[in-house]
């Protein structure tokens, strides 16, 4: 039994499939209605484009409480920061704070929470970005999009936790570039990371997207396609569903 | 039924973002076919289904499908607008939908992970418009 929703939120398709025996209970679909709650909290928080939140009102330098939200995401941006030497950095280069390259992770992810204890596994893809969790150990297979051709799939992996996020710019040209030296990304295609966190995930395939993959944590594991449509992956790279511990890859 | 209808609307969100996303700097479409009355057809082993008519900045979309042994067999986008830039819009995106329901439908995939753009936005789409309909 499987069953889905969509919702279009922070300019975004996001879609959550539940499966199992309860997936059209009514508690599951309470527990997705808070899931794009979350989400839509977040979107008014952290949206640049809507003058009234927060991300808003401090970069026009008004003065006002923060939220606890905001504040954990300051702290997260700052860990991001120094957890990829500088690779990821929520900070425009005409120095405007804007944390739209993790919040969409970290508010998917964390929207989550709404959905642990039932009895169903789930999926949920944020623009791209999935992060799943399957209580019945059945793994969910992710297709990974092939950046020279976005209708087609270059790998399928399977995941029954964790998160996957995949960073490039097919198809709006280069607008990544690497914050510590200035320099545009160009090296790959796309990055794929996938590891236990999502938010993690898609910070390390941002940072790896625009420098290389030595910003990469232990945990964390990535396919890269190359401007020549090659692909590569690092050595702990599985596409099956076995849990794997590699040795730190910088 | 519902279940069929919210499907629908998905796909027809999934189109009007490959429209949005090749920005147009033209107004209205010069020219629209006529919609199809929505509402699902059953003959032999084979479903279509219409979609009701989707309002884009560009003009009216509207999607089709066919389902044949629970297996989506074809996802056309029966009403859409012509003339002008929009030709080219509409060129693209229509491959692209049937292209991608069969690649989509043979990896037997649960989700898709890509960069974050609008054409990506509609694979997703169609992704979970196919767990709606139990395809």
């Amino acid at each position: 039994m499987k069953r889905s929703w969509v919702e279009q939120l922070m300019g975004m398709p996001i879609s959550l499939l539940a499966r199992g025996p309860d997936a059209r209970d009514d508690r599951v679909h309470l527990a997705v209605q808070q899931v794009y709650a979350d989400l839509r909290d977040a979107d008014a928080t952290f949206s640049p484009y809507r003058p009234d939140s927060e991300v808003s009102r401090l970069a026009q330098g008004e003065v006002f409480e923060w939220s606890d939200e905001l504040r954990e995401v300051m702290q997260l941006c700052d860990e991001a920061e120094k957890l990829t030497r500088g690779a990821f950095n929520a900070r425009t280069p005409d120095g405007v704070w804007d944390p739209s390259g993790l919040v969409k992770s970290w508010a998917a992810e964390r929207a989550t929470r709404h959905l642990e204890g039932l009895r169903v596994d789930w999926c949920l893809n944020a623009g791209g970005d999935v992060v799943v969790g399957c209580p019945s150990g059945e793994p969910f297979r992710v297709g990974i999009q092939d950046p020279h051709d976005p209708a087609g799939i270059v790998a399928v992996i399977e995941r029954s936790s964790g998160g996957v996020a995949t960073s490039g710019t097919a198809a709006r040209g280069a607008h990544l570039y690497d914050p510590a030296s200035g320099a545009a990304a160009g090296g790959y295609a796309s990055v794929t990371v996938a590891g236990p966190s999502l938010r993690v995930a898609d910070v390390l395939a941002t940072a790896a997207f625009v420098r290389d993959l030595t910003v990469l944590s232990s945990g964390y594991e990535a396919l890269v396609v190359h401007l020549d449509g090659s692909q590569s992956t690092t050595p702990g790279w599985t596409n099956d569903n076995s849990v794997v511990s590699s040795p730190d890859w910088a | 039924m519902k279940r069929i209808v919210l499907w629908f609307s998905s796909t027809a969100t999934a189109v009007v973002l490959l429209f949005s996303f090749h920005t147009s700097t033209q107004g209205a479409a010069a020219g629209v076919r006529n919609s199809a009355a929505a509402g699902v057809v059953t003959s032999g082993g084979t479903t279509t289904v219409t979609g009701t008519s989707a309002d884009t900045r560009y003009g009216p979309v509207q999607v089709r499908i066919t389902v044949s042994g629970g297996q989506l067999v074809s996802a056309t986008a029966i009403v859409y607008p012509t003339g002008g830039r929009d030709s080219e819009i509409n060129s693209y995106a229509i491959p692209v939908l049937d292209k991608e329901t069969v690649a989509a439908k043979s990896a037997s995939i649960d989700s898709v992970s890509g960069a974050t753009f609008t054409s990506q936005g509609y694979v997703q789409s169609l992704q979970s418009a196919l767990d709606q309909a139990h395809l």
